[in-house]
């Protein structure tokens, strides 16, 4: 088994070549009106991989990221929600491991980047809920790079914070 | 008689014009020189403190005998030395980032070259790096094509929260021990140059000086065939022409009509 990275609950392998992030962004210290949450409501931990280098400023799905991606490289973005989603029926049981070429489309992306394709799929780990958002480079070679991704996906562990 | 002046003049002329020629080529090759750092005039400054060596460390001053010990790396001025010998392999990195996520570079099998900053919360001279570092058009030493990662030692050897007010933000910083033992760093500020397509070392070593270190990246590039300057040709070089924005960004990979060029990269922050 290769290097693992662990970090605010997630852990995952680290192929060869590839930029891992777990990463939880920092509350608001503004609370919202008349509430006990901070104004933005609680951040979750998200992880961001990817098969070429991750630049420092992202967004949460990878902006600032895939507009620069290749033609070959494949992201993987896991971002976490409240709680409360987690028992929704919108959300799955189990990480999702073995994506195939048909779950993947063009307009499936957050923003539709030609010559890209995106899938996304919503599940639950221990009553935490998860979004799993994969960007392929390429539409045309989506075959060959969801094995990439599906390598990844089986190194991806929920564990305790 | 006059058939024979007419003959030597010519003659003279031929090699009056040769002469010129040759004086003008090795003007050129000078100036080409020169623009690549290299000095060949009588009383041309020693090299500085700095000891970032490229390509072969053999026969190269500012350099420890081999086999001498990681923390024995130390030179007269306190700056750290590379160590004799043939240029190491190249490591992935993974540690945590001074705010306390997880973070893991891949370095082997990367596209361009990657400058790894071993940079520590103490030393006097590594704050001239951190503040030219948040300057985001310095962490482009080597180019666009040349990714700027700043290493320090971990959370057990630093202090998260002291690296969290000199790191900036946008600068992919990683505190890992591991990293530093990989790449055999003496002493911060150290600079290892890594090609990432070959997975190798190509140059390393201590500069005192932001301002210094560019310079010697510049330079070290050049050595590695990988400047700006690569894809000119001989032509070029030797008339010292230089590319131009659209060439260099060209050879960086981006294109008119590169979304980099147009896009907010922090317009879905915050979009859960």
């Amino acid at each position: 088994m290769g290097p693992r990275l662990t970090a605010h609950g997630l852990r995952s392998g680290v192929p060869a070549g590839w930029d891992v992030r777990i990463e939880c962004r920092a509350e608001s210290a503004v609370m919202a009106p008349g509430e006990a949450n901070p104004m933005g409501g609680f951040v979750h931990p998200t992880l961001h991989a990817a098969s070429s280098p991750l630049p420092a400023d992202r967004g949460d799905y990878g902006s600032g990221y895939v507009e620069q991606m290749g033609p070959r490289n494949v992201f993987v973005c896991l971002a976490e929600f409240d709680h409360e989603a987690g028992d929704t029926a919108m959300f799955a049981d189990g990480i999702p491991r073995q994506l195939s070429a048909s779950d993947f489309h063009p307009d499936a992306q957050q923003r539709v980047i030609a010559g890209q394709c995106g899938s996304q799929r919503f599940f639950a780990v221990d009553g935490r809920a998860f979004c799993l958002y994969v960007v392929l480079g390429s539409w045309v070679q989506r075959a060959l790079q969801v094995q990439q991704v599906n390598q990844f996906l089986q190194t991806i562990d929920v564990v305790d914070r | 008689m006059s058939v024979l002046v007419a003959a030597l003049a010519l003659v003279v002329l031929l090699l009056a014009v040769l002469v010129v020629g040759l004086l003008r080529s090795h003007a050129e090759i000078l100036r080409a020189l020169h623009d690549l750092g290299v000095n060949l005039e009588d009383g041309s400054p020693e090299r500085g403190p700095g000891t970032f060596e490229a390509g072969t460390r053999n026969s190269r001053r500012g350099v420890a005998p081999a086999g001498t010990a990681t923390e024995d790396r130390i030179g007269e001025n306190g700056m750290g030395l590379p160590e004799d010998g043939p240029m190491g392999d190249a490591h992935d990195l993974m540690g945590v980032t001074p705010a306390g996520d997880g973070i893991a570079v891949g370095v082997r099998g990367s596209a361009g070259m990657t400058l790894l900053a071993f940079l520590s919360s103490g030393c006097m001279t590594c704050h001239d790096f951190w503040a030219a570092f948040s300057e985001p058009a310095n962490r482009e030493l080597g180019g666009a094509a040349t990714r700027l990662v700043v290493i320090a030692k971990g959370p057990d050897a630093e202090s998260p929260s002291e690296l969290e007010q000199l790191a900036d933000p946008g600068l992919t910083t990683i505190l890992s021990s591991e990293a530093w033992d990989d790449y055999s760093v003496p002493v911060a500020p150290y600079f290892v140059l890594v090609d990432g397509e070959r997975s190798r070392v190509v140059g390393e070593g201590a500069a005192a000086s932001f301002d210094q270190l560019g310079s010697l990246i510049s330079k070290a590039l050049a050595d590695a065939g990988r400047g700006l300057g690569a894809a000119r040709s001989r032509r070029d070089v030797l008339r010292g022409r230089r590319p131009d924005a659209d060439e260099a960004l060209a050879q960086a990979g981006i294109e008119p009509g590169h979304p980099s060029l147009h896009e907010d990269p922090q317009s879905d922050r915050g979009g859960q």
